[in-house]
């Protein structure tokens, strides 16, 4: 009788389990019914608040050739009220449920960006299926052109480039990734201000040289898209935007870029180019990576006195007939012109956040609120504001290895 | 349904269970919301606390061994204090399990069940515990020892990932709101030890009677690292307005922990053994319900009483709409109730130790 009650109980379990648990067809979430977004490019609307541009992976119907038809991508833009009408609206458009799980970036235009995208944030970290590490890209151009241009390159997956496109700042150290989390957590709090990578393309109309910079600097004073990189529309990141309390206020290029990661900590290896001590009509590369950076601020008449003390390890990367740095001396006084070359620049890249921007996107701010005992207190000192006030000073310390494999003595 | 005697290692699963359950439901972010910044001080600050009370509840048991609070009431004021007794903690056991499962499936249902009703989500879980609490204590204790090994591997494992997104300048202001509001405030943040109240109850379980008082001690210490480590790595990890607006922070640390482009959405990882741990603690907690009711009614089995509870249970997550009104029930309602019995419990073990010690020289 147990025996009969149990297969009993096994059949109805069977039978409940069949109807509740088969969730692909009773949810409506097989693939076919999906949209997946890549990219998410947010703009200024024209007839409405927000622009919204979906970028898609089309899943092949074809399982054999998977590698080349990775690469299909299509792109579609609504303008709406607001980002979950924009998704809602798009739904309704494609006849499938967008699904924001494989979203690898997230665009806004600078125009958005300049007017505040707090809220457009805060509304994207809310849903789920939008992964904190996404990146946060702030587009020179429209997010509907950024989109319209970003395709595969040397590559076939759209989703596996904007994967590795965003990192590879990690061995220029021209722009570094800022995912969604980050982005937010700067937005939340006042100890340090948000940063993004700058994007744009790359669009001949808008290359262009400084000329009042030094032939040195040229390499790494573009922005995004400004490179005169020869090459079909292509996207470019390079730079970063610089916010406060929410806002774009500014934009550091390449070299500056290197000068905030190296004061914040984070840069891994990055080539820059220094005049070359013993001929005024060359210049020598240098790949460098940080060792560490230490930063202290203390307070002179109420105004902000940071110091940034960097030790840096370097090798030269240049090597000819006429160039002569295997001496003892030679190296010596490369790394006097390399730690000369590099306060400059960062003291410049400090003075520029604090006087221009009036932002601590170096994030002094954590070193200055152990200083106080509680967060009243705290709120009280204003430092978001008083970091205009504030004055630098910069030491670096190269230690100059030597040259990679060739060195003339 | 035949309760056994359950051995040290069990006994310790049983009290941590507990506060993995209470880690899930957001009580790391109850003391930081509370005292902000500082509130790895008031963990330390209330762990201390929590200790000495547990030092006081076991020299009060020293005097009743293996009996538990129902039979101390009984003792003290006859069978009216025990029913009294046994309703405050039945009160308070379904209480806490349908702010669980109410919690736990809102989460399930906005993360991955969208379009699935909430009772649906719940009839899971009910049909569960049903099941394993007619299996009996035994089948309840044992899966529950395993549950809390695997599921403490894994938050471990989710604690050092998020080493890497530690800011420890989040440490300061170190002092929060104020040594004042810090310190006397939170004196009530002793109800993150909700394990004080199982240990009124568990002393006729124990296969030896002196693992009760190892336990007890053992048990908080893990509760008080266990707090500790959730609420530094909550703190160091995200910006103090984000703990207070986040809903689920655990799901949420749980998003960003991961091995970088080695290993990436884990979160499903963690997700699945909580459930497992959620399962478990409401498991337990419907042992202790039937049990309790089982001795203030004297019924000889309680197995049926089983489906009552649970379909009790089933229909109250009905009760909680909104967030709103479960950070309401679990924040104040719960938590002043739960200090209330407590306080209640201990002022019964007092009385009933002099009471004791009266009747001594009678018997002599």
């Amino acid at each position: 009788m147990n025996v009969l009650k149990k297969i009993i109980a096994l059949i109805l379990i069977s039978i409940f389990s069949l109807f509740t648990l088969t969730g692909c067809k009773y949810e409506n979430n097989s693939i076919e019914n999906l949209a997946y977004v890549i990219a998410l490019g947010i703009d200024k609307g024209e007839d409405n608040l927000l622009k919204l541009s979906f970028q898609f992976a089309t899943p092949s119907s074809d399982s054999g050739s998977s590698g080349s038809s990775g690469s299909d991508i299509t792109t579609t833009t609504v303008e709406c009220s607001s980002i979950s009408s924009g998704f809602n609206l798009m739904n309704s458009y494609i006849s499938k449920k967008l699904n924001l799980s494989h979203c690898k970036v997230i665009i806004f235009s600078e125009e958005l960006a300049a007017i505040g995208i707090t809220e457009e944030v805060q509304t994207l970290i809310n849903k789920i299926q939008i992964r904190p590490d996404s990146s946060i890209i702030i587009s020179k151009c429209s997010a509907s052109d950024f989109i319209e241009n970003a395709k595969p390159n040397l590559m076939t997956l759209i989703a596996r480039y904007y994967e590795i496109v965003v990192t590879s700042g990690k061995y220029t150290g021209y722009y570094y990734n800022s995912t969604l989390e980050n982005f937010y957590s700067s937005l939340e709090e006042s100890l340090v201000e948000a940063t993004a990578m700058l994007g744009g393309t790359n669009v001949e109309q808008l290359h262009y040289i400084d000329k009042d910079i030094n032939y040195i600097d040229i390499d790494s004073s573009y922005i995004a898209g400004t490179s005169l990189v020869e090459d079909e529309n292509l996207i470019q990141l390079m730079g970063t935007a610089v916010f406060k309390d929410g806002k774009l206020v500014g934009e550091l290029n390449g070299q500056e870029t290197i000068s905030h990661l190296i004061v914040t900590n984070k840069l891994d290896q990055c080539i820059i180019n220094i005049p070359d001590p013993f001929s005024s009509d060359n210049l020598i590369s240098v790949s460098i990576s940080l060792n560490n950076t230490n930063n202290k601020v203390e307070f002179v008449n109420n105004a902000p006195y940071i110091m940034v003390d960097t030790s840096i390890e370097a090798y030269i990367l240049t090597y000819s007939d006429s160039s002569n740095y295997g001496t003892e001396e030679a190296l010596g006084i490369i790394e006097k012109y390399i730690n000369s070359y590099l306060a400059t620049h960062i003291s410049s890249y400090l003075y520029k956040t604090a006087k221009e921007f009036n932002s601590d996107i170096a994030g002094f701010g954590k070193k200055v609120i152990s200083k106080y005992t509680n967060i009243n207190k705290w709120n009280e000192s204003n430092w978001s504001n008083n970091y205009k006030n504030a004055f630098f000073h910069v030491n670096v310390s190269t230690d100059l290895e030597g040259s990679t494999l060739m060195i003339n003595n | 349904m035949i309760a056994k005697k359950i051995c040290f290692a069990e006994a310790i699963a049983l009290i941590i269970i507990l506060v993995i359950n209470r880690i899930i439901l957001g009580v790391p972010k109850s003391l930081l919301v509370n005292s902000a910044f500082s509130a790895t001080l008031t963990i330390i600050f209330v762990s201390i606390i929590t200790i000495l009370i547990i030092l006081l509840i076991n020299k009060l048991f020293k005097k009743f061994i293996a009996s538990d609070i129902l039979d101390i009431s009984e003792f003290l004021a006859g069978n009216y204090l025990k029913k009294f007794v046994g309703i405050l903690y039945i009160i308070l056991f379904m209480g806490i399990s349908i702010l669980c499962l109410s919690y736990i499936c809102d989460v399930l249902k906005s993360i991955y069940f969208e379009s699935n009703d909430k009772l649906f989500l719940a009839l899971f879980f009910i049909v569960g515990i049903a099941i394993v609490n007619r299996m009996g204590f035994n089948a309840v204790i044992k899966s529950n020892l395993i549950i809390v090994i695997l599921t403490t591997i894994i938050m471990i494992i989710m604690f050092i990932l998020s080493i890497q997104l530690f800011v420890p300048e989040r440490f300061f202001p170190l002092f929060g709101f104020g040594i004042k509001e810090n310190y006397f405030a939170s004196l009530t943040d002793v109800f993150a030890f909700s394990g004080l109240a199982y240990i009124m109850l568990i002393f006729p379980f124990f296969k030896n009677t002196q693992d009760f008082y190892k336990t007890n001690i053992i048990s908080t210490i893990i509760i008080s690292i266990y707090l500790l480590i959730s609420t530094i790595c909550l703190l160091l990890v995200f910006p103090n307005s984000v703990i207070s607006e986040s809903i689920f922070n655990m799901y949420v640390l749980a998003r960003l922990a991961d091995l970088g482009e080695f290993l990436r959405n884990t979160d499903c990882i963690y997700l699945l053994f909580w459930i497992l741990s959620i399962f478990s603690y409401l498991s337990i907690n419907m042992f202790f319900i039937t049990n309790i009711f089982k001795k203030i009614t004297n019924i000889k089995n309680s197995t049926a009483t089983i489906y009552s509870f649970s379909l009790i249970l089933f229909v109250s997550i009905l009760l909680i709409n909104n967030i709103t009104s479960y950070n309401f029930l679990l924040n104040t309602v719960y938590k002043y109730y739960m200090i209330t019995v407590i306080v209640l419990s201990i002022i019964i073990l007092i009385l009933a130790n002099i009471k004791k010690k009266k009747n001594l020289p009678k018997l002599k």
